[in-house]
């Protein structure tokens, strides 16, 4: 018996570990299978909900609708606290639409993207992000729910937890955290209808306020003059070139398929040193770099860690002339 | 103890005859009172013992009883050498006084009598002593650096804990929230930070794909034009 025990030991731990490495790796296709099937359940579903989105010490409730009349998608989201700004989408039509015009000149106008992403990248995730689905189900809305969990790989991307509905996978619940593992922030539905009685009238802007249609010019490519010297794992940019923006401003896009850094890049006239912002989950970090003789004014947006933002500021440079 | 004291009752009732008889005289009788002492007796060294001067086990025996006492009493500063050493050394501080309290000394003080050989403990003292307290300077100085790190190089004069806690490296970067952006004599251009703010918004919805949620930041962040 006592010779026996140290082999039945080892043989049970690697047991635990052959059958945990196959956990591991079925888990994935599974989570990753749940992700794309929310994805996909915000453009086909019908929806009218409530949601509080919450960060730091601000809380925000919001209504957002969502239906498919007559092979046409109509959408609106409602700020419920603050300005009662609403954001409409109709089909490719999108409108703005204020209490009055006198605030609609001081708030730059909200524009929701005219084509979604419907699928979910796999192949970068899962450089980023460990991937597992929770067993314990609970309700949330007065809905029963599966949960997804992403943990991040490095300290260079926050963790998610998202918690779907268990027959629609329509996300009730998103959980942002730290790299220590506290809540950075957190959007929940507090009640949801997934048969609403929308008519296209829902849709059309109150009477006595003022509406303002966004006029979305596709913008326009340019050749992508900077590189990174670096970038964490599953990190890259989404557009092969730049986008040009107004004021002769590049705009680059990085992504690791579940957050997203948005890099601004223009010439400026000003030195700046590098000074970092937050707004909630968002970091935006800015400074100048030179270029030759050429001041230019550099600024990233993004949904990661302080510490990414900085780093990334420091490892961004023109690409050499004949590349 | 008292196993071997019932065993040897004669060695124990000769002891008042208090004979000075050397040790050296039987070289086989220590080797084998010590395995006697410790358990680890063969017949050889019972049959060594039975023979020798009875007087001459007795005393030896009643040293052995003081070590043991002297060990059990003092078995907290000498379980063994690297406890003993920085003790040592500790002690030394105090007494060179050129260093800081490191810590509490009295264990380190009675330490010192304890450790030392008995045959040299009166002749060879300033000189180990000497030796031992270069050694413990130099040894403390590593000590220092690598325990307390930058608490020894930013020149505290009082060390207190030596304790291998990483200071975890600030960034120096000052993360301003944006709320607090008026205050702030900031470099950022608020207007121009909005519209990168919701172009950047606009670009997650697309990507993350949850619908017009990511948005709630945009419509959540304070507007100051």
């Amino acid at each position: 018996m006592k010779l026996i025990s140290p082999f039945h030991i080892f043989f049970t731990v690697l047991c635990f570990i052959i059958s945990g490495t196959s956990l591991a790796s079925n888990a994935s296709p599974d989570a990753l299978h749940l992700l794309r099937s929310m994805t996909q359940s915000f453009s086909t579903l019908s929806y009218d909900g409530v949601f509080v989105h919450s960060e730091a010490m601000n809380m925000n409730s919001m209504r957002v609708r969502h239906s498919l009349m007559n092979g046409v998608e109509y959408e609106s989201l409602v700020d419920l606290d603050g300005d009662k700004i609403e954001v409409l989408r109709i089909d490719d039509k999108i409108i703005s639409v204020y209490p009055n015009a006198m605030l609609a000149n001081t708030r730059a106008p909200l524009i929701p993207p005219f084509k979604r992403f419907k699928d979910v990248e796999s192949d970068r995730l899962i450089k980023g992000y460990d991937m597992v689905i929770s067993d314990h189900t609970s309700r949330i809305a007065g809905r029963k729910v599966v949960a997804v969990k992403l943990i991040p790989k490095d300290q260079y991307r926050y963790g998610h937890q998202f918690w779907l509905d268990e027959e629609n996978h329509f996300l009730l619940k998103h959980d942002m955290m730290k790299t220590d593992g506290k809540l950075l922030e957190r959007i929940q539905f507090t009640s949801v209808n997934f048969a609403p009685d929308l008519k296209d009238k829902d849709f059309v802007p109150k009477e006595g306020s003022y509406a303002e249609s966004v006029v979305d010019t596709p913008p326009r490519r340019v050749k992508n003059l900077w590189r990174f010297d670096w970038l964490p794992k599953g990190f890259s940019l989404v557009w092969p070139e730049a986008r040009s923006l107004n004021h002769g401003t590049s705009m680059l896009l990085l992504s690791d398929g579940m957050t997203t850094v948005s890099v601004f890049i223009e010439p400026t006239m000003k030195p700046k040193p590098m000074s970092i912002l937050n707004m909630g989950a968002t970091i935006a970090g800015e400074r100048s770099i030179k270029v030759k003789d050429q001041l230019y004014l550099l600024t990233m947006v993004g949904e990661v860690p302080e510490p990414t933002i900085e780093k990334l500021m420091t490892v961004f440079m023109p690409r050499p002339e004949h590349d | 103890m008292k196993a071997l004291n019932d065993d040897f009752p004669e060695n124990h009732s000769s002891r008042e005859k208090g004979n000075s008889l050397d040790v050296n005289s039987y070289p086989d009788v220590l080797p084998s009172l010590s395995a006697m002492f410790d358990g680890e007796a063969t017949e050889q060294d019972l049959e060594c013992l039975l023979n020798a001067d009875s007087q001459d086990v007795s005393r030896q025996l009643e040293s052995f009883h003081l070590i043991q006492q002297t060990l059990h009493k003092e078995s907290s500063v000498a379980v063994g050498l690297e406890g003993s050493l920085l003790s040592r050394i500790r002690a030394e501080l105090d007494v060179d006084a050129s260093f800081p309290d490191v810590q509490d000394n009295t264990e380190g003080s009675n330490l010192l009598p304890f450790v030392l050989p008995t045959e040299s403990s009166s002749v060879s003292r300033p000189a180990w002593r000497m030796a031992l307290s270069s050694v413990a300077i130099a040894a403390s100085v590593t000590f220092v650096v690598i325990f307390a790190g930058n608490q020894f190089l930013t020149s505290e004069p009082q060390i207190q804990k030596l304790t291998a806690d990483v200071s975890s490296s600030l960034p120096n970067m000052v993360v301003t929230p944006l709320a607090e952006l008026d205050s702030e004599a900031s470099q950022f251009d608020n207007e121009k930070l909005q519209h990168y703010l919701r172009q950047h918004a606009e670009q997650a919805t697309m990507t993350v794909g949850q619908g017009m949620i990511p948005m709630a930041r945009v419509v959540s962040y304070p507007i100051k034009e």
